[in-house]
């Protein structure tokens, strides 16, 4: 891409099209080569380019707390009506509900078919094959994130203390303790670091090979969101009056400060790195969403405004599309592939 | 290992707020009828929409997708604050609650009959999720008119589940001879002087008296309701009486008893309706003294007892003296003091200053312009253990401007 984006310039922005789907997005996801769009209205909304042609899919009675792509296009999700879901061509299934009717809040996906999942001090992984049997660990505390290693051997969740890495194999557990509660987990694309972000406005990390841990700390808000750059040199998060990126290339970040990115006057609640190139997209607490380039901070305009704060951005596997969500139901989709193409 | 801070600006400007969902927390030893009243919430038709969270659903007799099951978490904040406790779980559910589609009227929390209030209430003040989106609207507290001696001997939650009290229901009266209902009364209000108390037969109450009491929005704290009916207030306002602020609660000298003759001509008068005649000192006031507490249970008559110091002047506060005062006490005595509650007259301020707090943590605002013809005084309550009447007395009256 050219470094010719301003903000304010003729090609300083790029906007999206949009549909409100009339309840809060708790989720956003690439998936095959469209988006998925959770909801609080127990909804999966699917859309390939124009969100007004969507598939939408009844998956819940109640919110969808948490969804995540498998293998193949199929969509899971946990529900607050205790289910875990799985869409496959667009059809929804049962695969498990809560005997205490309790919430499922997390779901994660690995590869091969392997998914996981949380209710309350409980967790579930269930393997890939026909017939596979689900296989569960009781935590020390309710989860608070989840998230497969990328190689998924491994499965992190977080909880008030620490994380607990449980090997899959080899059905051993390994915990990385740290004071606090610790909400979403994830591991850098290598798996040398796992991170946390806590609920008092820090973020928390491991380097997995020796259980050394760093703080990284100063924010204002919670930083619920993380990205690891493609390579997972750099991390960004949210939970700032800017996008916070720490150092992970090398020595990881014991003793360097972040780099800041896309600063404004109004918190970030998401962030997501573009699979292409350092450039990460950025939403606010106030609606809008950035484009911003790490290289030289520039900004590009993906929304100018809205009424509730983005609950998340998700970059097409290509990277040529991104999608948004809000906390007031609104779904959109932006092109890049036409700027791209200029430039 | 620790990398270092990064600068970052402050500037809350977020986007306008929607209506804050009201969050009741209902508390009370088991057996005081916390399920009954629950039961009724749920099952009467009042055209409301209440979700419930609970710990077990087991007791709830109603399948309502409104109800949610949620395992207590007590969290300690990495804050610094040795006693800032929060319920972990109540931040995740009410989070959860959030995203769904369709609002609700309120959220009601039960907590375990042994519980301690004091987490579930710095919920909403330590988390700005919950901040934004939910206010604690009233801590209410079920309690067995029967069992309440017994209860409060063997059981410190029991007490302080009235300490934190917004709304009593003091329960099962029909299970109590009158004297000895009276004496029960006795005992919560020398626990706790301002919860609104409401007698109740198998939790018989009227919602509106449990929801939407705005007991926590300090934008709407009018009055602090004291309940005098069992005052025997003890004004030391008279500089004659200067002695009285130096003797400890428990003294039980007779000048408890002298000051509560006199007491009589102003003791009676609804806080926030009739300013205190006197003026400067400021008034301290001990609710139930150890003479009066004679045949309530060990657990009141203990040094380690809560209850409560009523501070008020006519004179006018200087702000900054006061606001460091309050940090000052809730941080070096914030263990001690469960509830507080003031309303201030700030000098050279048009607008009435209102505070509120739980253990450490405090929240403060300016509230409304004074009316025209509105009398403009201070007042101040602490409820809580340990307190020192004297030091408090000496420091409020310490922040009264020149």
């Amino acid at each position: 891409m050219a470094a010719s984006v301003k903000p304010g310039d003729a090609v300083g922005s790029v906007l999206g099209t949009e549909r409100d789907l009339d309840a809060t997005v708790t989720a956003v996801l690439a998936v095959g080569g469209g988006f998925a769009f959770a909801t609080g209205a127990g909804q999966l909304v699917l859309a390939s380019v124009k969100l007004d042609d969507a598939n939408i899919v009844e998956a819940h009675d109640g919110a969808i707390l948490s969804a995540a792509i498998m293998d193949g296009g199929r969509v899971l999700t946990g529900g607050d009506d205790g289910r875990v879901v799985m869409l496959t061509n667009g059809t929804a299934e049962a695969l498990w509900t809560s005997p205490q009717r309790r919430w499922v809040d997390h779901v994660a996906a690995g590869h091969d078919g392997v998914i996981a999942w949380t209710s309350g001090k409980t967790a579930f992984v269930r393997g890939g094959g026909a017939g596979a049997e689900i296989k569960d660990l009781e935590l020390p505390g309710a989860a608070g994130g989840l998230a497969f290693a990328p190689k998924s051997k491994r499965l992190a969740v977080s909880h008030y203390g620490g994380v607990t890495v449980w090997a899959l194999d080899e059905d051993t557990t390994q915990v990385f303790d740290w004071k606090g509660s610790h909400l979403e987990v994830l591991w850098s694309p290598d798996e040398r670091y796992l991170v946390t972000a806590m609920q008092e406005g820090a973020m928390h990390g491991w380097r997995t090979s020796d259980g050394s841990d760093f703080a990284m700390r100063g924010y204002p808000g919670k930083p619920r969101s993380m990205s690891f750059s493609r390579k997972g040199d750099w991390l960004a998060t949210s939970g700032a009056f800017e996008t916070v990126i720490w150092p992970f290339a090398g020595q990881g970040p014991m003793g360097q400060a972040p780099e800041q990115l896309a600063r404004r006057t109004h918190m970030v609640t998401a962030v997501g790195y573009r699979p292409l190139n350092p450039y990460v997209a950025t939403g606010y607490d106030d609606g809008v969403v950035l484009l911003a380039r790490q290289e030289d901070r520039r900004e590009l305009m993906v929304r100018r405004t809205g009424k509730a704060p983005v609950t998340g951005v998700a970059w097409a596997a290509d990277g040529k599309r991104l999608a948004y969500g809000t906390e007031d139901g609104i779904a959109g989709i932006v092109d890049f592939s036409a700027v791209d193409g200029k430039r | 290992m620790t990398a270092p801070q990064f600068p970052s600006t402050p500037e809350p400007a977020g986007p306008t707020p929607e209506r804050q969902i009201p969050v009741t927390v209902l508390t009370g030893y088991l057996g005081a009828g916390k399920t009954t009243l629950l039961n009724r919430i749920l099952s009467e038709t009042h055209g409301k929409r209440y979700a419930v969270i609970v710990n077990e659903f087991g007791e709830i007799g109603i399948d309502n997708d409104l109800v949610v099951a949620s395992d207590e978490e007590i969290y300690e904040m990495n804050n610094g604050c040795i006693c800032c406790t929060v319920r972990g779980d109540l931040i995740r559910v009410l989070s959860g609650l959030l995203k769904r589609k369709g609002k609700f009227d309120g959220i009601l929390v039960e907590t375990t009959g042994l519980a301690d209030p004091a987490p579930v209430a710095q919920t909403f003040f330590a988390d700005d999720d919950v901040k934004a989106k939910t206010r604690l609207d009233a801590i209410v507290t079920v309690v067995d008119a029967k069992h309440l001696a017994l209860r409060l001997e063997d059981s410190r939650e029991a007490e302080e589940q009235i300490a934190f009290a917004d709304v009593i229901l003091l329960n099962k009266i029909d299970l109590v001879p009158k004297d000895e209902l009276a004496k029960v009364e006795a005992m919560i209000r020398a626990i706790n002087p301002y919860a609104k108390l409401h007698r109740t037969t198998r939790s018989e109450i009227g919602l509106a008296e449990v929801f939407d009491r705005n007991a926590f929005d300090i934008k709407r704290l009018e009055t602090i309701e004291v309940d005098r009916s069992h005052d025997h207030g003890h004004d030391h306002g008279h500089g004659e009486h200067e002695h009285g602020p130096e003797c400890s609660p428990d003294c039980g000298h007779d000048h408890h008893h002298h000051a509560h003759d006199h007491g009589h001509d102003h003791g009676h008068a609804a806080d926030g309706h009739t300013p205190p005649r006197h003026d400067f000192p400021a008034r301290l006031r001990h609710d139930f003294p150890a003479r009066l507490r004679h045949d309530f249970p060990a657990r009141l008559r203990h040094d380690a007892a809560i209850r409560s110091i009523s501070l008020s002047s006519l004179h006018p506060m200087e702000p900054e003296k006061l606001l460091k005062w309050l940090q000052d006490v809730t941080a070096g005595q914030g263990q001690n003091i469960l509830r507080l509650k003031g309303i201030f007259d700030m000098k050279d301020d048009p607008e009435r200053f209102v505070v509120q707090g739980v253990h450490m943590q405090i929240e403060a605002d300016h509230q409304r312009a004074w009316a025209p013809g509105e009398t403009r005084w201070s007042r101040l309550v602490f409820i809580g253990r340990h307190l020192d009447d004297a030091a408090l007395e000496a420091g409020f009256r310490a922040c009264v401007a020149d």
